[in-house]
């Protein structure tokens, strides 16, 4: 009977889906942030968010270090990478404060090789220390672009459409005080 | 046991859940980090004290980190480059690999991990992330663990020679330049 509570030391969050999302990503606009939209149905855990009806956003519950993990499948569906410039920015940004900044995130660089399929990006666990209130969201942006690509997809090929098209975990991990200015 | 008992029993209880923390390290520099321009030879990607953003399980001295309690462990790691170089053709190339060594330069030296890139025309001024996917590892007290990265003999361009540039680097609209976890499983 007491176990249960022992398990709660551990607070977590793990969303998981196989839909499809389209971006455009332009040149020069590497602030920009456009957001993973998230539906409530495809949440597989949670005991780390205050999430009701009502809730549109993810809000640290509290100050603490938190692992951070995401993964996305990600198809620049273009033509004209080639031999330009194809950095592209992936990962979870946190909203706080009115600054918006990555806080666990992967670079990826498409080339004419990868500029036309899918490719895993992953961002591998991240531990940082946030403050509660802090919104959390998943997040693309352009990075370093050459060319507009227009429609970059996340999602699955056709032969596996129901592959993990994007994922993202959150744990608190300590609740000791701390602060982190650069992440 | 009286009620009191049990009561005590949950206090304690949920106060030591209150405190329950993972057993792990996690470090980033803060800093942009220079490469020499020599194929073939390591170079450390050194962390600094201020870098550490958690740590339960190492030990951090005189930069080295070392790990305090043998276990079994889950590695990963990963490093921003950006060569800084334009290039001439297409058929120009850069190779690097970014390579996590357990106890360096030792007769116990060993590769945790370890991960290959190639940068192709066009994209030699654009940095990549260079990423080592977590892996379970065996570790003793007083492993040192360390990050670092080779420019392989097979590019045939020249990385960026200033001595002010620094490679391992923020991407345009991040600002994560490279880190380490480690994670203690058992």
């Amino acid at each position: 009977m007491l176990f249960p509570l022992v398990g709660f030391s551990q607070e977590s969050f793990s969303y998981k889906t196989h839909k499809q999302q389209f971006f455009n990503l332009r040149p020069g606009t590497d602030k920009t942030f456009h957001y993973v939209k998230m539906d409530k149905q495809e949440i597989v855990s949670n005991t780390l968010f205050v999430i009701d009806e009502t809730t549109q956003k993810l809000t640290i519950p509290e100050n603490g270090y938190y692992e951070i993990s995401a993964s996305f499948h990600f198809n620049p569906n273009t033509s004209v990478i080639k031999f330009n410039r194809g950095g592209v920015n992936f990962g979870v940004v946190q909203i706080a404060e009115g600054v918006e900044q990555y806080v666990a995130a992967t670079r990826k660089s498409f080339d004419q090789k990868n500029q036309d399929e899918f490719s895993r990006i992953e961002v591998y666990p991240t531990i940082v220390y946030l403050q509660k209130d802090a919104v959390v969201a998943p997040a693309i942006s352009a990075g370093l672009l050459g060319n507009v690509l227009l429609s970059c997809e996340i999602g699955c090929n056709r032969k596996n459409k129901n592959c993990t098209s994007f994922s993202m975990n959150i744990k608190l991990i300590s609740d000791q005080d701390g602060f982190q200015r650069y992440y | 046991m009286g009620f009191k008992d049990i009561i005590k029993v949950l206090i304690f209880l949920v106060g030591f859940t209150g405190f329950a923390q993972e057993k792990s390290f996690y470090i980033r520099s803060i800093r942009s980090i220079h490469l020499e321009n020599t194929p073939s030879v390591m170079q450390q990607l050194k962390f600094q004290p201020v870098d550490v953003v958690y740590n339960k399980i190492t030990q951090f001295l005189n930069d080295k980190i070392t790990i305090s309690s043998s276990g079994t462990f889950e590695v990963s790691a990963f490093a921003n480059i950006n060569p800084g170089v334009m290039g001439s053709s297409s058929k120009d190339s850069i190779h690097m690999e970014l390579y996590l060594i357990k106890n360096p330069q030792s007769p116990t030296e060993e590769i945790l991990g370890k991960t290959e890139f190639k940068f192709s025309f066009g994209n030699f001024d654009v940095a990549a992330g260079l990423l080592i996917a977590p892996t379970e590892v065996q570790l003793q007290k007083n492993d040192e663990i360390s990050l670092w990265v080779k420019i392989l003999p097979t590019s045939n361009i020249d990385i960026n020679k200033s001595p002010k540039y620094d490679h391992v680097t923020k991407p345009t609209g991040m600002q994560q330049i490279a880190g380490m976890r480690i994670e203690k499983l058992l």
